[in-house]
């Protein structure tokens, strides 16, 4: 893949899940400018396996914070009321959505990919600075200062339309 | 008409929005069970009265379409009507999936307006 296909993949990973965001959580996102200047302490990580037409892995990851208050948001009540437990279960149910929704924008309808349930851990600041260091990753920043990491690491694509002409366009 | 409703998915923060967005639906609702996969919904359905299942497709242990399969060859669940709400987009993959006990089919994320069109038309043909 060229680095032109690879920021092409990772700007419609981004736009895919500042919509999802958007509309199941009520949060707005934006690509992070600067992403060194965003900080992380702990969180959470969400990694979910798509195999069939594509075939890669997504890993999404967040503060703790940030989960708490996106799990907050969905059900309406206050980030104090929420668990850990349910930040990081947002966070996987968040990889899911994102993970279908992407399949559908790169490859059409007509794809056949199969998500495994999304696997949650906990990630540390170190996790969070292997993940940064990989060059198929983007960042978002959520609401005014809360970084999201979202990353790709595409395996390879069998017998699908070319993720550059999506089926339709 | 009460409508005695199973939520089936493996994210309990889904099952609380779905659970939420219920009373906006504007149907007469009874009883709320949830499960946490298809096994768990089939022991559920095996011993309580539904009147409809909401289930998802992405699913540890068992999905929801090894669930709805199950239903389909149950003489006493092929009658339950089921909504898929799920990330799944690919109409191959659903037309696998079709069942004639499948009634509606919501794409996640969804609002509760798109929750409550697709229960008013299940409900309304009941």
């Amino acid at each position: 893949m060229t680095l032109t296909q690879q920021g092409r993949l990772l700007s419609t990973l981004a736009t895919v899940a500042s919509h999802v965001l958007e509309t199941a959580a009520f949060a707005f996102a934006e690509i992070a400018t600067d992403e060194h200047e965003l900080t992380y302490a702990s969180g959470h990580a969400a990694t979910l396996i798509m195999t069939g037409d594509l075939n890669a892995v997504l890993t999404i990851a967040a503060s703790e914070s940030l989960c708490l208050l996106l799990s907050a948001d969905v059900i309406g009540c206050e980030p104090e009321d929420m668990s850990s437990q349910q930040a990081s279960d947002m966070l996987g149910e968040l990889a899911n959505i994102i993970a279908g929704q992407l399949a559908t924008d790169l490859l059409g309808e007509n794809a056949i990919v199969h998500l495994a349930p999304p696997r949650t851990d906990s990630l540390s600041a170190v996790g969070w600075g292997s993940l940064r260091a990989s060059t198929s990753h983007v960042v978002l920043v959520v609401g005014e200062d809360e970084p999201l990491l979202l990353d790709l690491q595409l395996q390879e694509l069998l017998g699908s339309p070319s993720i550059d002409s999506p089926e339709g366009e | 008409m009460s409508y005695h409703i199973l939520i089936v998915d493996d994210s309990a923060i889904t099952r609380t929005l779905i659970k939420r967005a219920l009373p906006l639906a504007g149907i007469q609702l009874g009883e709320i069970y949830e499960a946490d996969s298809g096994a768990a919904a089939l022991r559920v359905l095996h011993t309580t009265q539904v009147d409809l299942v909401l289930t998802d497709l992405n699913m540890p242990e068992m999905d929801g379409a090894a669930l709805i399969e199950a239903m389909d060859t149950s003489e006493a669940l092929r009658h339950v009507p089921v909504v898929i709400i799920s990330t799944e987009g690919s109409k191959p993959r659903l037309q696998q999936i079709q069942r004639p006990l499948v009634a509606g089919y919501l794409r996640k994320p969804f609002t509760p307006e798109q929750l409550k069109a697709t229960l008013c038309s299940i409900t309304e043909h009941a």
